[in-house]
């Protein structure tokens, strides 16, 4: 059994500001080596939740650790943990070198890594620039080039794909793989959910400061509900005839969007129905968002937290 | 420590806006020598002490920009979200206030000094184009000069002081300015005996300001310098104490 703290824990973590509960009892873990998505929507208590991890804000109870210490705690912290945290916090009329070396000064960093971080996040040409005239998405790259500065083996950002263009999203994207591949712990929020998707490999979701789900996002893309995608003659009478089978069924435009059948049900009660000719028929899994608009419903019920706990004993 | 303190100083090089005061600090110290002496009906009153004090005094105006400076330098960090950055690496609040107070201290003194020498320099060249020389000898020069630039370096801490107090750049320039422009000459105006205890009236002391009533120096230096320390232990109270929220 490793002796080694976790990465990244929070247990029983609150936060209320004046009469207003941010966080909520929350308890999660962020494994080593994996990339954990942090989910919720806007106000769901998720910077409020980085913002402890990082010591930026006291916690009204509970704790919120990175390597079993609190962050203020921490020898040589940038070295241990790289933040994106509401952008890069660099003062408009400096380059963005001269930002990273003020950084790296105070961290007792070689100012080598500087020019280091700035081609790994393609603003090499721009290292002479005031960082007032940076685009969005220049911002995010400066920001992401602080988090690396240290080489640091845990990584929180907050919502680093915001003003990402395409390709920046990509390229964000594989980033976020590469790091990961280097044994890199992170911890990434987002509400750009297909694109967490993408790079997470296990999802803590939480709404109004409360945990709703901890878990693999595989376990978590399984538990969500099959669709079935159906195109066919007679649509109306599609309709009421899996109605009237118990499924769900509404349109979505040309497209009838069923749930609570196979496709091969489906089809079956469409032809019996008379509703043909089927044009198309398909399944779609659920994806990261799907399965989010469908704990909707259990979100703010506190029975509706579901962990990995809660899954085997059911 | 060592490493906040030169992070701290190397951010202050970069910044455009210290050098712009710096220049303005030079520049208003400039114009305050000129105005007095300007005023001087004839060349012999130029020699004496009140005028020597009034004239020197121009060098003054360092002391009242380097808290604009150390004032952006605290405050300035909560409004383009430096402070985050600078708690992530320095975690313990108290350890930077503690190097800016060191680096701002210093950032004073600089001022203090451009101020003296541009104030010097203007009132050398004005005696010499009246036919007279500028007595540096006299004490009425150089305990002005001394004291300017060590009220500068006191207020490059009061900036840092009411920059952590205020976190506000904007809040903590106007009620700075305010307070020391307005309301304490308006206040030391209706009683002199009462209201001399006040910090910009105590600098005046201090700063050799020719003005009756005021404290003399060596409790207008204990009264500045236990206020700046107040406020200095107020502002860390504060920074440790609250959460950084941008």
């Amino acid at each position: 059994m490793s002796s080694q703290p976790v990465p990244i824990s929070c247990r029983e973590l609150t936060k209320t500001f004046g009469g207003r509960t941010a966080v909520d009892g929350l308890s999660f873990d962020a494994p080593p080596g994996r990339i954990t998505g942090f989910v919720g929507s806007n106000g769901a208590g998720k910077t409020t939740t980085l913002r402890m991890l990082l010591g930026l804000i006291r916690p009204t109870s509970g704790t919120a650790l990175v390597k079993g210490l609190a962050y203020r705690d921490l020898d040589a912290p940038r070295q241990q943990v790289g933040a994106v945290i509401d952008g890069p916090g660099a003062y408009p009329g400096h380059t963005a070198r001269a930002h990273l070396q003020i950084v790296a000064t105070a961290a007792r960093l070689p100012l080598s890594r500087v020019d280091k971080v700035l081609d790994d996040v393609d603003l090499a040409e721009h290292a002479g620039r005031r960082v007032g005239g940076f685009s969005m998405g220049m911002h995010q790259r400066l920001a992401l080039a602080g988090a690396l500065l240290g080489d640091p083996p845990i990584l929180i950002l907050d919502e680093p794909a915001n003003g990402l263009d395409p390709p920046g999203m990509l390229w964000m994207r594989d980033l976020l793989r590469r790091l990961a591949a280097e044994g890199r712990t992170i911890l990434v929020s987002s509400h750009l959910l297909a694109e967490l998707a993408e790079v997470a490999e296990r999802v803590v979701i939480i709404d109004r400061g409360r945990l709703v789900v901890d878990t693999p996002l595989e376990t978590l893309l399984q538990q969500g509900s099959l669709s079935v995608e159906l195109r066919c003659a007679d649509p109306d009478r599609a309709v009421a005839a899996l109605r009237a089978h118990g499924a769900s069924a509404t349109f979505d435009g040309e497209i009838v969007l069923i749930g609570g059948v196979s496709a091969r049900e489906a089809g079956e009660i469409v032809a019996a129905a008379d509703a043909g000719p089927v044009h198309s028929l398909s399944e779609r899994a659920s994806s990261l968002e799907d399965v989010y608009f469908e704990l909707a419903g259990t979100l703010g019920n506190p029975s509706g937290n579901v962990t990995d706990d809660d899954r085997a004993a059911r | 420590m060592s490493a906040t303190l030169r992070s701290e100083l190397r951010r202050v090089v970069a910044t455009p806006i210290y050098w712009w005061l710096l220049l303005a600090t030079a520049a208003i110290g400039v114009v305050g020598t000129l105005a007095p002496l300007i005023a001087t009906d004839s060349p012999a009153g130029m020699l004496t002490d009140r005028k020597l004090q009034e004239a020197m005094h121009g060098a003054a105006a360092g002391a009242t920009l380097v808290i604009v400076a150390g004032i952006v330098g605290v405050a300035g960090d909560w409004r383009h979200g430096q402070a985050s950055q600078v708690f992530l690496t320095t975690p313990r609040r108290s350890r930077v206030l503690a190097a800016k107070t060191v680096v701002y201290a210093f950032v004073g003194t600089l001022y203090g000094i451009a101020a003296a020498f541009g104030a010097t320099a203007t009132a050398w060249g004005w005696y010499r184009a009246n036919d007279q020389a500028l007595p540096l000898e006299r004490s009425a020069v150089w305990l002005t000069l001394l004291g300017c630039v060590a009220v500068a370096t006191v207020f490059g801490v009061l900036g840092v002081a009411l920059g952590a107090i205020t976190r506000n750049q904007v809040t903590g320039i106007v009620a700075a300015l305010g307070w020391m422009v307005l309301v304490e000459p308006a206040l030391f105006a209706a009683s002199p005996k009462l209201f001399r205890w006040l910090p910009g009236m105590a600098s005046f002391s201090l700063r050799r300001q020719p003005t009756e009533g005021l404290l003399s120096v060596g409790p207008a230096s204990a009264v500045l310098l236990g206020i700046v320390a107040v406020a200095l232990w107020l502002g860390r109270r504060l920074v440790e104490r609250d959460d950084v929220t941008a």
